[in-house]
Order: structure tokens, then C-alpha cells, then sequence
């Protein structure tokens, strides 16, 4: 693999700096790994508290 | 600029011979996970006899998450110091000898774990079938922990070879800013070095002598809490150079730059200050120690999420840099911009996507309350099959398809193998992790090589039990057979030797934001060491005070201490202790 | 969009498979039961077709193949 077909594997199209990033997609993924997450936590209530009788500490 | 196996020829050795070890060790790790994975759910149980599971869980223990582990992360160290620092070992030898040490450690206790399957000859003394965790009052052969101390001893020296590399280098270079890979290693070996104090005093002061038979018992509690005080943040030394490879390694891949140089910083310091005063919400159950340590120890836990969610955050806005550099739009069509195809970073992504959802088991184990109702269930076994076994081993083994020709001066063999690899691991890992969790919801132990009783009928929240032992061994064989993939890997490229050479090197591209933008004090290691000392003084003190004054002494006063009617004595002079300190 | 290639195709199917073993449970315990055998018939097809894939993988990637 020559130094050339890196920079195709690369396949870069265009440089985009600091400024002009704008990460909206990275957004997006939190978001829903939020949902996820705050709906487990809701659902903790049921397994907890709800199916398995009093916890005895 | 040449390959790092061509200009760094005896480090690179070094290098590889670290990571052969830890190969070495996940082949032996991964055919003892095999035969569990069939022997417990039922599925072939003739192998072995239940007595001898348990040698082969504490071997599938050590030899994973010690030194498959612990071997790569040396190597792939000595890698990103020589690397970023750009300067050969200060001297090879000591280099050698680390290496060496552990490999002798390891081959020490070894032996004595692999004397459990003997049951005749002079060999029939000799077993450490004490698990991974070695809780007493389970006692190995004196070698076992010998070897264990050997080891850990090589990876101190170890640090000191790369401390001693950066002096060396800052002579030199008085003016600039230390290197973002060598600030990862440093913070994470001054991490280590705290960590691991707690398991050499363990082994040293009371596991060896008691062995020898020169002390009659140990506190077992005393022992058990110094295991945890290394036994959780070990779990980021693991994580530590998987998190390297992810800030370091993925945004390349990607095709993109670092987002931030400082908030990888800061992650480091973090898990620097933060990763030692936790261990014992490994004892939530614990009779001995007060609520109110426990709490201590669930708070800081909670605390150490954060640096994951600050990776979480700029690993993937690294990524998204190079999607859109690779012409990626939209807010979710840029993933389909990122290259897929190549078994390193598809692996990587894998794992980390793993990670987010261990992540959640993690967080529940680490509830004081809910985690009363997993403790010592397969949930937890599920817990870090998903965070070491994937995020870290997984990392581990895509990082190889990129690492292996720095190191070697060779292409790998194929991507699309590498491809099946991750992938399969990844399928096998939702099956074995998921139905693990699910088990351990139901009530099935851990650490149990029949886990059968005629009382117990388990009560999944959906579904048969049956259905999930079938779907935990089928799990398992996918997961060996991802290994098999592994390795068939890495002897076919071993055979390609002159075929392709490896790619003139790609240097890291620079982050986004870089060092200049970080403030001067993120660098300032002996602050944050300071800090994390205090906190483990605050968080240890205490409690180790009352282990050892009301739990019989340094030595205990009978294998019995950890017994139910201890808790009451112990949070009453714990109050007293606290109340004499405030007043 | 452009159509996905043998890899986007082989992670698609991975990922296919581990959403059929999660949505299982989760519509298990709405009270939609699948029964064992489809289900595990419908996860086999799915893998098959993901190993498939991934022998249609260029050994030599392209940025259009990914």
C-alpha cells in the first residue's frame, strides 16, 4: 500500500477547520443516547421498586 | 519518517514482544471462556468436573483481564512514548528488564493456577483456584502471589522507564508543551502507581506471609478492601490506553482531526484524581463498613462518569470532523461517511457503542440501593464482559489491524477478515452480555459452576431460563470463534512477511483545538497527583481505621469476620471515630 | 444517499441481528410473544446474509465501496 492510495483511502473532499465545524451530527447522537438513558432510568423504577418485592439493606 | 518497527528497531521488538504476551494470554484466557461459557449454562459439562471450573475461571480471570490487558497496554506505552517524544529508550536494558519481570510474574503464577488441574504428583499441592479477586480466606500457593508482585513490580518500572524518558526529553525541550500521548501514559501510570500500592500491601505485608503459614490468619476484610482500593481503578488502567486509542487513533481513521487536545487532557486528569477513591462500591454488601463510606465511595463514582460522557463527546465529534471532511451532510448521513470498511475503526466504533450501553449496567451496579439487587448475579458478570470484554478487548484487537504494521514494518493480512472479527465479536457480545444481564435480573449467581439448586426455580421478567443459558453459550461460541478470526489473522500476516510493507507512515494529524488552547495547569501532574492523594486519604482512612481496630486487628481474629452481626459494632465506632475527628 | 455497499450492507445486518435479540425481549414483555423458532430462524438469516456481505468486500477499499 503505497502513500498514495492512503490519501485516496482517506477520501477527503474538503479541509474544515475549527471555525467552521459545527458538530450538530455528534448533537444529535447525545441526544438520543439521553432518551435512551433517561428512559432506562424510568423503567429502573418498575424492575426496582415494582417486580422484585422490598430491597433489605 | 520511517515506519516505527525500522526507526525504533529495539523498542519496536519490545513492543511486540508485549504484545505477543498478551496474545499469548487471551488465546489461554479465551479457550477457558469457551469451556465455561459451555460448562455452566449446561451445554457440556463433561470436561471438566465442577471442582476444576473454578481453576479454569480464575485462569480465564488472570490471564484476561491481567495480562492480556496489562501486556498490550505496556506495549502499545512504549509505543506512544518512544513515538510522541520522538527519542529511543533512555536505556534498552531497563526496558528489557520490565518486560522481563512481568513475563516472569506471569509464568509464576500461572504455574501455580494451571497446578489446580492436578490433582497427583508433586504438583498436587500447588493451585491458586482463588479467583481472579483472591478474597481470603481462599488461599494459593505462596508463588501464585509472588508472581503476582513480580508482575506488578515490572509495570512500576515500567513507569519509571517512561517518567525517566520525559525528563530527559524536558531537558531538552524546556519551552514546550508535554506531548498529548506522553501526558496520557504519565497521568495514567501516576494513576497506576496509587492504584496498585493497595494490592502490593495486600500481597506483601499479609497474603505472602500468611501463605508461608508465618501468620495464622489475615483480616479478610482488611485484605478484601485493599483488593478493591487497586481492584477498581484497575479497570482504567485498562481503560486508559483504550481511550488513547480513541482520541488518538479513531479521529485519523476517520479521516479527521482531534476535536480538543485540552478536553483529552482534562479526561486524563480526571480519571487521575478521581479513578482510586471508589473501589469500595465493589463491597456495597459488605458487612464491616458503614453506609455512610459506601455512600462516600457511590459518590465519586457518580463522579467519574463525567470524563466517559466528556469522551463520549469528543471522540465522536472527532469522527463527525472527519465525515465531513469526507463530504458527510445532514444530521445523521454523515455516518454513513465514515469508513466502515476498515476493521480498526469499525471495531473501535463497535466497542465504544458497547461501552455507551455498559455504561447503563455500570450505573446501576453503581447505585448503592439497586445494586442489592444484582450484586453477586450474572449481571455483573454481563456488566464487564461488555466494558473490558468489549470496550477494552475489542479496542485492543481493532487497534491491532492498525497498530501491528507500525510495529511490524508489514500490512496486515486482510481487512475483510478483520471485518468478520469485529463484527462477530460484537453480535456475540450483545448475545452473551445481554442474556447475562437478563440472567442476573432473574437471580442467577456469578462465580458458580452449577448454578442449579432444587429450591430455586428463576424467574426471568420475560422468557425461560433455558432460553437464556442457550443464548449465553451461543454467545460464547461466536466470541471464540471472533478470536479464532483473531488469530488466524495474525499468523496469516506473520506469513506475509516482504509482501507489502507497510505504509510510510502517517503522522497524527494535529487536533482541532491544541495544546496551546489548554491551560498550563492541566500539565501540572504533581498538583493533580496531590489532589488524588488527598481523596484517597479521605475516602481510605476511615474506614480501613475501623476495619482493622474493630474487625480483630491487622490480622483479624478468626476466618469469621465478615459476619452479619459485625455491622452494628462497626457503625457505632465508626460514628465514634467521626464524631472524635469533628470534635 | 447513495445505495450502501457490501460493508455498509454486513453492518446493517450486525446490526439488524442484535436489534432482533433486544426488540424480543422489549415486545416480550409488552405481551407480544415471537415464538423460539422464527425467532432464532430470522437472526441465522440475518448473520448468513451479514457474512455474505462481508465476502463481497473489496480487499482493496475504495471510498466508494464503503
Amino acid at each position: 500500500m503505497s502513500s498514495e492510495t492512503e490519501t485516496t483511502e482517506d477520501g477527503i473532499v474538503r479541509e474544515i477547520g475549527h471555525d467552521e465545524f459545527d458538530p450538530v451530527g455528534t448533537l444529535a447522537l447525545i441526544l438520543i443516547y439521553f432518551v435512551i438513558i433517561g428512559g432506562l432510568w424510568a423503567f429502573m423504577y418498575f424492575v426496582e421498586f415494582l417486580g422484585n418485592g422490598p430491597t433489605v439493606v | 519518517m520511517e515506519v516505527f518497527a525500522n526507526e525504533y528497531p529495539d523498542e519496536a521488538w519490545v513492543v511486540r514482544a508485549a504484545l505477543g504476551s498478551a496474545f499469548v494470554a487471551l488465546a489461554i484466557g479465551g479457550l477457558m471462556g469457551l469451556i465455561q461459557t459451555l460448562h455452566r449454562t449446561g451445554f457440556y459439562d463433561s470436561l471438566i468436573s465442577n471442582a476444576d471450573y473454578y481453576t479454569v475461571l480464575t485462569l480465564h480471570g488472570v490471564a484476561m483481564v491481567l495480562l492480556f490487558t496489562i501486556f498490550f497496554l505496556v506495549g502499545f506505552f512504549q509505543w506512544a512514548i518512544t513515538d510522541s517524544l520522538g527519542r529511543k529508550s533512555e536505556d534498552i536494558r531497563i526496558t528489557k528488564l520490565w518486560y522481563g519481570m512481568m513475563v516472569l510474574g506471569s509464568a509464576m503464577s500461572a504455574v501455580t493456577i494451571l497446578g489446580g488441574f492436578v490433582d497427583s504428583g508433586s504438583l498436587s499441592g500447588v493451585e491458586a483456584d482463588v479467583l481472579y479477586t483472591f478474597y481470603a480466606p481462599l488461599e494459593a500457593h505462596p508463588l501464585y502471589y509472588m508472581g503476582l508482585a513480580v508482575f506488578i513490580i515490572g509495570t512500576w518500572i515500567a513507569g519509571f522507564d517512561w517518567f525517566r524518558s520525559w525528563w530527559a526529553w524536558k531537558k531538552e525541550n524546556p519551552d514546550e508543551r508535554m506531548p498529548l500521548r506522553t501526558f496520557m501514559v504519565l497521568t495514567t501510570m501516576l494513576m497506576w502507581y496509587l492504584a496498585s500500592l493497595g494490592v502490593a500491601i495486600s500481597v506483601v505485608f499479609f497474603l505472602i506471609p500468611w501463605s508461608l503459614g508465618i501468620f495464622d490468619s489475615v483480616n479478610s476484610l482488611l485484605t478484601r478492601t485493599l483488593f478493591w482500593f487497586f481492584g477498581h481503578p484497575v479497570v482504567y488502567f485498562w481503560l486508559m490506553p483504550v481511550y488513547m486509542m480513541w482520541y488518538v487513533i479513531m479521529p485519523k481513521l476517520a479521516g479527521g482531526r482531534l476535536f480538543s487536545d485540552p478536553l483529552a487532557r482534562i479526561v486524563f486528569v480526571l480519571f487521575l484524581v478521581l479513578s482510586v477513591p471508589t473501589g469500595i462500591h465493589h463491597q456495597y454488601v459488605d458487612p464491616g463498613i458503614a453506609e455512610g463510606f459506601k455512600f462516600l465511595a457511590m459518590t465519586n463514582t457518580m463522579f467519574l462518569l463525567l470524563p466517559s460522557l466528556l469522551t463520549a463527546f469528543t471522540v465522536v465529534a472527532s469522527i463527525e470532523h472527519g465525515a465531513r471532511q469526507r463530504g458527510g451532510e445532514g444530521y445523521f448521513g454523515w455516518l454513513t461517511a465514515l469508513p466502515w470498511g476498515k476493521p480498526a475503526f469499525t471495531g473501535m466504533t463497535l466497542a465504544g457503542l458497547m461501552f455507551a450501553a455498559a455504561g447503563f449496567s455500570g450505573m446501576i451496579n453503581a447505585g448503592m440501593s439497586i445494586n442489592y439487587l444484582v450484586h453477586n448475579t450474572l449481571w455483573v458478570v454481563g456488566h464487564f464482559h461488555m466494558t473490558v470484554g468489549t470496550a477494552v478487548a475489542l479496542s485492543i484487537m481493532a487497534a491491532t489491524y492498525w497498530f501491528l504494521p507500525k510495529i511490524t514494518g508489514r500490512e496486515i493480512f486482510s481487512r475483510r477478515l478483520g471485518l468478520a472479527q469485529v463484527l462477530l465479536w460484537f453480535i456475540g457480545m450483545v448475545l452473551m452480555g445481554n442474556a447475562m444481564h437478563r440472567a442476573g435480573l432473574a437471580g442467577v449467581p456469578r462465580r458458580t459452576a452449577d448454578p442449579t439448586y432444587d429450591q430455586v426455580i428463576y424467574d426471568g421478567a420475560y422468557g425461560a431460563i433455558g432460553e437464556l443459558r442457550f443464548q449465553i453459550a451461543l454467545g460464547g461460541v461466536l466470541l471464540s470463534l471472533s478470536l479464532v478470526l483473531f488469530f488466524a489473522h495474525l499468523v496469516l500476516s506473520s506469513f506475509d512477511i516482504g509482501e507489502r510493507a507497510a505504509a510510510t507512515p502517517d503522522s497524527i494529524p494535529a487536533p482541532l483545538s491544541g495544546p496551546e488552547q489548554a491551560p498550563k495547569v492541566l500539565d501540572n501532574i504533581r498538583l493533580w497527583t496531590s489532589i488524588a492523594v488527598v481523596l484517597i486519604l479521605i475516602t481510605y482512612i476511615l474506614p480501613l481505621a475501623s476495619i482493622v481496630t474493630d474487625g480483630g486487628g491487622w490480622l483479624g481474629d478468626s476466618y469469621g469476620v465478615i459476619v452479619a452481626e459485625y455491622v452494628l459494632p462497626a457503625v457505632s465506632s465508626t460514628i465514634d471515630i467521626f464524631v472524635g475527628v469533628v470534635a | 444517499m447513495n445505495r450502501p455497499g457490501p460493508v455498509g450492507i454486513a453492518l446493517v445486518l450486525a446490526f439488524a441481528v442484535v436489534a432482533v435479540i433486544e426488540f424480543r425481549t422489549v415486545l416480550g414483555m409488552v405481551g407480544i410473544d415471537i415464538a423460539i423458532g422464527p425467532y432464532f430462524a430470522g437472526a441465522a438469516i440475518l448473520l448468513v446474509g451479514g457474512a455474505a456481505a462481508l465476502f463481497a468486500v473489496p480487499e482493496e477499499l475504495t471510498p466508494e465501496s464503503v
